[in-house]
C-alpha cells in the first residue's frame, strides 16, 4: 500500500514535469510573443532585442527550459508581466477564494445529489424520478455562463435579493475586517463572531455556488440513481428485505455501500469539472479566484502567470485524483494493490 | 435497426412509428434538433438581415414583429444571429469531435496494436494531457494559439484526443486476441493490413458512441471559450460570443442574453436526449426496460 502510494506519487511528479515542459515549450514555440506584451504597441527593433535578452529569450529553448526548471525547484514561478509581482504570491492569495467556492459547491452537490438520487431509485419511474431526470438532463445541457446570467437576472435584477458579483462588499470589509485563519471568509468570519461579514459573504457566495453546482449535482444525482437501481435488483437486497430489513436500512445502508466506490470516481471527475467551471463562474461573478486569474493572464499574454497557474491547477487536480484512488482502499477492503 | 420488440412489424416505417410512440420524448427532441439543423443549413437563404450588420439607430429594440428576438447593443438582429449561429456551433462541434477522433484513433490503434515502448510512450503523453482539468487545457492552448474560432476548435480537439486514444486502445487490446485476428496472423497477413482491415473496424464502435455523446459537450465547451474571449472573434456570429457581448446590458435588456443562451441550451439538450435515446434502444442490456 505504501509502496503503491510512493509509486503513484513518483508518477505524479513525472507527469507534472511533463506538464511544465509541455506548456513551456509551447509558449516559446508559438507566435504570440511575451515581448510584445511587455513593450506595448510598435516597439523598435532595438527595444525588442533588448527585451528578448533580458527575458533570456535569445537562448536555445533547452537552456531556457533548464533555467525554468531550476527556478521551479526553488519554488519560484517567475514574475507576472502584468503586475510585476511574484506569480506564486498572486496565486496563493487567490487560491482560497476558489477553494471556498469549489468546496462549498462540491459539498452541496453531493449533499443534495446523493439523497435525491436514492429517492429517485426508490421511486423509480414515478414523478420524483421523472422530475429529477429532467433536472439532470437540463443541468448538463445548460451552459455555466447562461445559468449564471439567468440567476443574476432573477435574484439581482428581478428580485433584488442577492448581490450581482464580488466576494464581499468593500464597505463591510472596512467596517468589520475579517481576521484570516483559513482563508475561507465564511469560516473566518464565523470563528471571530463577525456576523455582519458572515452574512455579507454568504449572500455573495450563493449565486456563484448555485451556478457552479448544478452540472455536478445533475451528474451525481443521475449516477447515484442508476448505480442504486442496479443494486436494488440484486438477490441480497431482496433477501435482506425478506428478513425484515426496514426501507431506511435497505436504502441508506445496505444498498448505499456498494454504490459508494463507483460514486467516488464520479465525484472525483466532478471535482475536475468544477475546477474548469470555476473559470467561467469566476469571470461572470467577478470572483477573485485563480479561475479568473487564468483568464486575466491569458488575455494579457502574461506567460509566467499562465504557466504558473496551469501548473498549480493541474497539480491540484492530480492530487485530488490520487486522494480519490487512495480512498478506494478505505471504502472497499476487497481492493488491494 | 431499432428495437427487436418491434421486429414483428414488417416495414421499417411501421417499426419507426411504433418506436416513436414508445419514445415520444426522444422523438420530440429529435424533431427539435432537426429544426435546428435545418435552420443551420438554410440560414443564408431565409432572407434574414445580415447578423453582423451594426446599426445604432435600431439598437436594443424589444422583440417585435420586425425583430423577432429584438436587437442587441450594436443594433444587430438577434433572431438572425441565433439562426446563423446554429451554423457555426454545429459545424464547430462536428469539427471538434472529428478532429479529436482523427488524432485519437490512429494513436490508440498504434498503441494498442504495437504495444511495448510505443504504447508506453503514447500513454505517458496522453497522461500529460489528462493532467489538466477539463476546460483548462483548451483555455491554455487557445491562449497560445491565439484567438479565433478555428484555433479554439483545434484547442478543444487537441485536449480531447487522449480520451479517444484510450477508448480505441482498450478495445484494440480486446479485439487483438480474437480468433480471427490470430488466424490472420497465422496465415501470414502483414501486420498493417491486419490492423486496418480486421482490428480497426471491429474496435471502432465505442469511439463512435463516445463521439456522439461528446457532441453536445463540444458545443458547450466552444461556447464557453467564446464567452471568455478565447474563441470566436467579431464579426463571427457565435452564440457564446453573443451572450458575452450582452453582459453589460442584459439586466435591463433581457432578450440580448436570453435567446442566444436558450439556443445553446436547447441544442445541447436535444442532442443529448436523442443520442441517449438511440443508444438505449440499440443497447441489448437495456432492451425491454421501460
Amino acid at each position: 500500500m505504501l509502496g503503491y502510494l510512493l509509486r503513484r506519487l513518483a508518477m505524479m511528479c513525472l507527469i507534472i514535469l511533463g506538464v511544465a515542459t509541455f506548456t513551456f515549450v509551447l509558449s516559446r514555440a508559438l507566435p504570440s510573443s511575451p515581448v510584445e506584451m511587455m513593450l506595448g504597441s510598435k516597439p523598435t527593433a532595438d527595444q525588442i532585442s533588448q527585451a528578448r535578452e533580458e527575458l533570456g529569450l535569445d537562448q536555445p529553448v533547452a537552456e531556457q527550459l533548464g533555467r525554468y526548471f531550476f527556478q521551479l525547484a526553488q519554488g519560484r514561478f517567475g514574475t507576472s508581466m502584468r503586475t510585476g509581482r511574484p506569480v506564486i504570491e498572486e496565486i496563493g492569495q487567490r487560491l482560497s477564494a476558489t477553494a471556498e467556492l469549489v468546496t462549498l459547491s462540491l459539498f452541496l452537490a453531493v449533499g443534495l445529489g446523493l439523497p435525491l438520487g436514492i429517492l429517485s431509485a426508490a421511486y423509480r419511474n414515478r414523478w420524483v424520478d421523472h422530475l429529477t431526470r429532467m433536472l439532470a438532463v437540463s443541468g448538463v445541457a445548460v451552459p455555466v455562463f447562461f445559468l449564471g446570467i439567468l440567476l443574476q437576472m432573477t435574484f439581482y435584477g428581478g428580485l433584488g435579493w442577492l448581490p450581482l458579483q464580488g466576494r464581499i462588499d468593500s464597505i463591510v470589509m472596512l467596517d468589520h475586517p475579517v481576521q484570516t485563519f483559513s482563508g475561507f471568509l465564511l469560516i473566518d468570519s464565523l470563528l471571530s463572531g463577525n456576523t455582519a461579514a458572515f452574512k455579507n459573504a454568504l449572500i455573495h457566495l450563493t449565486l456563484p455556488t448555485l451556478t457552479l453546482m448544478l452540472a455536478s449535482l445533475a451528474t451525481i444525482l443521475r449516477s447515484t440513481r442508476n448505480l442504486m437501481t442496479d443494486v436494488l435488483g440484486t438477490d441480497y437486497i431482496r433477501t435482506a428485505r425478506a428478513y425484515g430489513a426496514t426501507r431506511r436500512t435497505t436504502y441508506f445502508v445496505l444498498a448505499l455501500k456498494p454504490t459508494l466506490v463507483p460514486l467516488l470516481t464520479i465525484i472525483g471527475l466532478t471535482y475536475g469539472f468544477m475546477l474548469g467551471g470555476s473559470v467561467i463562474t469566476e469571470v461572470l461573478f467577478d470572483w477573485p479566484g485563480i479561475g479568473a486569474y487564468v483568464v486575466e493572464s491569458v488575455v494579457t499574454n502574461d506567460f509566467p502567470a499562465v504557466l504558473g497557474v496551469t501548473l498549480v491547477i493541474s497539480t491540484l487536480y492530480l492530487s485530488i485524483n490520487l486522494a480519490v484512488d487512495m480512498l478506494y482502499f478505505v471504502l472497499d477492503p476487497r481492493i488491494s494493490v | 435497426m431499432l428495437s427487436p420488440t418491434f421486429s414483428h412489424l414488417s416495414s421499417w416505417p411501421a417499426r419507426y412509428v411504433a418506436w416513436s410512440r414508445r419514445n415520444i420524448f426522444v422523438t420530440m427532441c429529435a424533431t427539435g434538433f432537426s429544426l435546428i439543423v435545418l435552420a443551420a443549413l438554410l440560414a443564408p437563404f431565409l432572407g434574414l438581415p445580415d447578423p453582423a450588420k451594426i446599426d445604432f439607430s435600431v439598437k436594443l429594440l424589444r422583440p417585435s414583429s420586425m425583430h423577432w428576438f429584438g436587437t442587441d447593443a450594436l443594433g444587430r438582429d438577434i433572431f438572425s444571429g441565433v439562426v446563423h449561429g446554429a451554423r457555426i456551433s454545429l459545424l464547430v462541434a462536428l469539427g471538434v469531435v472529428f478532429m479529436a477522433a482523427a488524432i485519437g484513433i490512429p494513436i490508440g490503434l498504434i498503441s494498442g496494436y504495437a504495444g511495448g515502448w510505443i504504447d508506453t510512450f503514447f500513454m505517458r503523453i496522453s497522461d500529460i494531457f489528462l493532467a489538466f482539468p477539463p476546460l483548462l487545457l483548451p483555455i491554455t492552448l487557445s491562449a497560445l494559439l491565439g484567438p479565433g474560432l478555428f484555433n479554439a476548435t483545434c484547442a478543444v480537439a487537441i485536449s480531447w484526443f487522449p480520451w479517444y486514444a484510450r477508448i480505441i486502445r482498450s478495445s484494440v487490446l480486446t479485439v487483438k486476441s480474437e480468433l480471427y485476428v490470430q488466424s490472420a496472423r497465422a496465415i501470414g497477413t502483414n501486420p498493417f493490413s491486419i490492423a486496418m482491415r480486421h482490428v480497426l473496424p471491429n474496435s471502432l464502435s465505442p469511439v463512435v458512441v463516445q463521439a456522439s455523446l461528446d457532441f453536445g459537450f463540444a458545443i458547450l465547451t466552444t461556447a464557453s471559450l467564446s464567452f471568455i474571449g478565447m474563441g470566436a472573434v467579431p464579426p463571427t456570429v457565435e452564440w457564446g460570443l453573443m451572450v458575452a457581448s450582452s453582459r453589460s446590458v442584459f439586466l435591463e435588456y433581457w432578450w440580448t442574453a436570453m435567446f442566444p443562451g436558450l439556443a445553446i441550451f436547447l441544442t445541447v439538450f436535444f442532442a443529448n436526449v436523442v443520442v441517449d435515446g438511440v443508444r438505449d434502444s440499440l443497447d441489448p442490456k437495456l432492451r425491454g426496460q421501460p
